[in-house]
């Protein structure tokens, strides 16, 4: 099978797929609306054009954004457990909005998405300082970075949590357990624009990420320049993460599992599990936010806890045919 | 000089060993536990029970209290033992022979833990309105008497007029973003029944609550606790624009502040958060 062949076919089942699951999430409430109500009700038309669109929007672009820097991750390491999460940067997301949550920034309107965003740069530029040595950064190193800095992150969250009181303790773990309740276009916007950004940045350099999956001596010697390279991945991967954990808390599961499935069913080759990884995983957030907010309805669940239980039983299927 | 030392060591463990006669008394939880006759040290461990254990007339017992505890006004004075995972090094260095705690709130290992050092833990029960005088008898008893007043005090003020006939559909917000709300079976839903309102929230807990069963069935008025949502963040929803708008008790201005600590916090102050409630109804019903 060939690169294009795979990855037409692949683009045609998932976009029939991201199509059926849009429909479902923009059909499919708290509140059961019809044809009719649409038409002829005005709290119908905002229930489905201000809650449930701008909402069905957001979890896509949130896949988008989750699962194509988690491909892009495990390609610049090499390594198949790299993932926003395991790398820091979605904690360095969360700590900052537990930090400003503890210290009153919270308060604020936006102030806790702000926070999210700092911490996830702040995680970016520690992880990657860590990292680099004489120059070039080290993947064990990159990855042993990661690992430190999740640590001091959750003890940081740990810390910041158990200082707030009662009820802002409730809020702050739902937020970090990801909701989508209470999206707002400028969230879709904010998550878009970055969404935009880094697919069209991964895009741009696929072919020597694709090189560098090869190993870096190999890449090199077919003149990529490699430490460029890892850093621009590196950078609008984690850019990108930022924006989605500031607008909807962690999600998680998504950028390690998506990538993992595209390349079970489909290919090796980065250039097509970049693309396939972005629409499965807007598939896979959109229908989980979907369950999120039905299946207890009205009252809502944590999203992250069911990425997790959408994509585990998936995944090991996935594992169990190809093994 | 060996002989003091000796004796010293000897009664600090029989101590230790032999649990003191007292009684075995039945919890908030329907445990057993058993309690000395006379309690003369408690610490308490949730601001409501610190409340709860003064009104049934044992405020000069209250020898320790958690961190968010605040009332009555001479608890300030009192050693904190921490929030939520309290400190047993703390708790141990007041010599309680009781801890008080409430049904949420504590780590379930606290149990074992203050087994551990000997000292029995008694929990409260306040989820309903109704829970909160007979906690206050049941104190009362467990402290040798008292309390009865004021518990028959708080049933006479929360059923004295019962105002019904009101088809007013409240909800209370605790927070907008997520949207948490007070739903059914709880002492905040009986208050505001008690009120003569009916909770717009038909499932029960307090749940993160969906905006489009907001949407679709809306309150007639909100209330939300003044001290925990910052007023910036109240202000926002009321702003042009805002989703919130769509909602006609915030688009025409039925949003009211209750205060937190009274009808939020199951204490014997409950009749203030019920009086606060009702002449909020009341005023919206005049207008």
């Amino acid at each position: 099978m060939s690169s294009r062949g795979a990855l037409t076919r692949g683009l045609l089942v998932l976009a029939v797929l991201l199509l059926l699951s849009a429909a479902a999430g923009l059909w499919i409430g708290a509140v059961d609306l019809s044809f009719e109500d649409v038409s002829s009700r005005e709290t119908a038309r905002v229930i489905l054009l201000q809650l449930r669109l701008p909402r069905v929007l957001l979890a896509g672009l949130i896949g988008i954004v989750l699962a194509s820097a988690g491909a892009t991750f495990q390609t610049l390491l090499r390594n198949p457990l790299a993932d926003p999460f395991i790398l820091g940067v979605s904690g360095g997301a969360a700590c900052g909005a537990a930090v400003a949550t503890a210290v009153g920034i919270g308060a604020f309107p936006g102030g806790v998405e702000i926070a999210a965003f700092a911490g996830a740069l702040l995680a970016t530029v520690l992880v990657v300082a860590i990292a680099q040595r004489h120059g070039s950064i080290d993947s064990m190193r990159l990855i042993l970075a990661g690992l430190v800095l999740n640590a001091f992150f959750s003890a940081t969250i740990l810390l910041s949590l158990s200082m707030i009181r009662g009820s802002d303790l409730t809020r702050a773990v739902h937020w970090m357990m990801g909701s989508l309740s209470g999206t707002t276009w400028s969230d879709v916007a904010v998550v878009g624009v970055a969404a935009l950004v880094s697919m069209l940045v991964f895009l741009l350099i696929a072919g020597d990420l694709r090189m560098l999956s090869f190993g870096e001596e190999d890449a090199r010697s077919r003149g990529v320049a490699t430490e460029r390279i890892k850093l621009i991945g590196f950078l609008t991967a984690s850019l990108a993460v930022g924006a989605a954990v500031s607008a909807s808390g962690i999600i998680g599961f998504v950028g390690l599992i998506v990538p993992h499935a595209v390349r079970l069913i489909w290919k090796r080759d980065y250039r097509v599990i970049l693309p396939l990884s972005a629409l499965a995983g807007a598939c896979l957030v959109i229908l989980a936010d979907l369950a999120a907010r039905t299946i207890n309805a009205p009252a809502e669940l944590p999203i992250g806890a069911l990425t997790a239980l959408l994509g585990v039983p998936f995944f090991l299927l996935l594992l169990r045919r190809s093994s | 000089m060996r002989l003091p030392f000796a004796l010293l060591l000897c009664g600090l463990i029989s101590q230790g060993c032999s649990p003191q006669e007292g009684l075995t008394v039945i919890d908030g939880l329907g445990r057993e536990v058993q309690v000395p006759e006379r309690i003369e040290r408690v610490v308490t461990l949730a601001p409501n029970v610190t409340e709860l254990v003064a009104a049934a007339g044992a405020l000069d017992r209250i020898v320790g209290v958690d961190s968010e505890s605040d009332y009555p006004p001479p608890i300030g004075r009192l050693p904190k033992v921490g929030h939520l995972h309290p400190s047993l090094e703390a708790i141990a260095a007041l010599r309680p022979d009781l801890v008080i705690a409430s049904t949420s709130g504590n780590p379930p290992s606290l149990e074992g833990s203050l087994a551990a050092l000997g000292v029995p833990l008694y929990v409260v029960r306040t989820e309903r309105l109704d829970d909160i005088p007979s906690a206050i008898r049941s104190l009362g008893e467990l402290f040798g008497g008292g309390g009865e007043d004021v518990a028959a005090q708080l049933e006479r003020d929360l059923t004295a007029s019962p105002r019904s006939g009101r088809s007013v559909r409240v909800l209370l917000m605790l927070w907008p973003d997520p949207l948490f709300v007070a739903g059914r079976e709880t002492f905040v839903s009986d208050l505001i029944e008690r009120a003569g309102g009916t909770n717009a929230v038909a499932m029960s807990g307090w749940p993160a609550y969906s905006l489009e069963a907001l949407v679709e069935e809306p309150p007639d008025v909100i209330l939300y606790p003044e001290d925990a949502i910052p007023s910036e963040v109240i202000a926002e929803l009321g702003a042009e624009g805002s989703l919130w708008n769509r909602v006609p008790a915030i688009r025409n201005g039925k949003l009211h502040p209750i205060p937190d600590d009274l009808v939020l916090r199951p204490g014997p102050r409950v009749a203030e958060g019920l009086a606060a409630i009702d002449r909020i109804l009341k005023m919206e019903e005049e207008r």
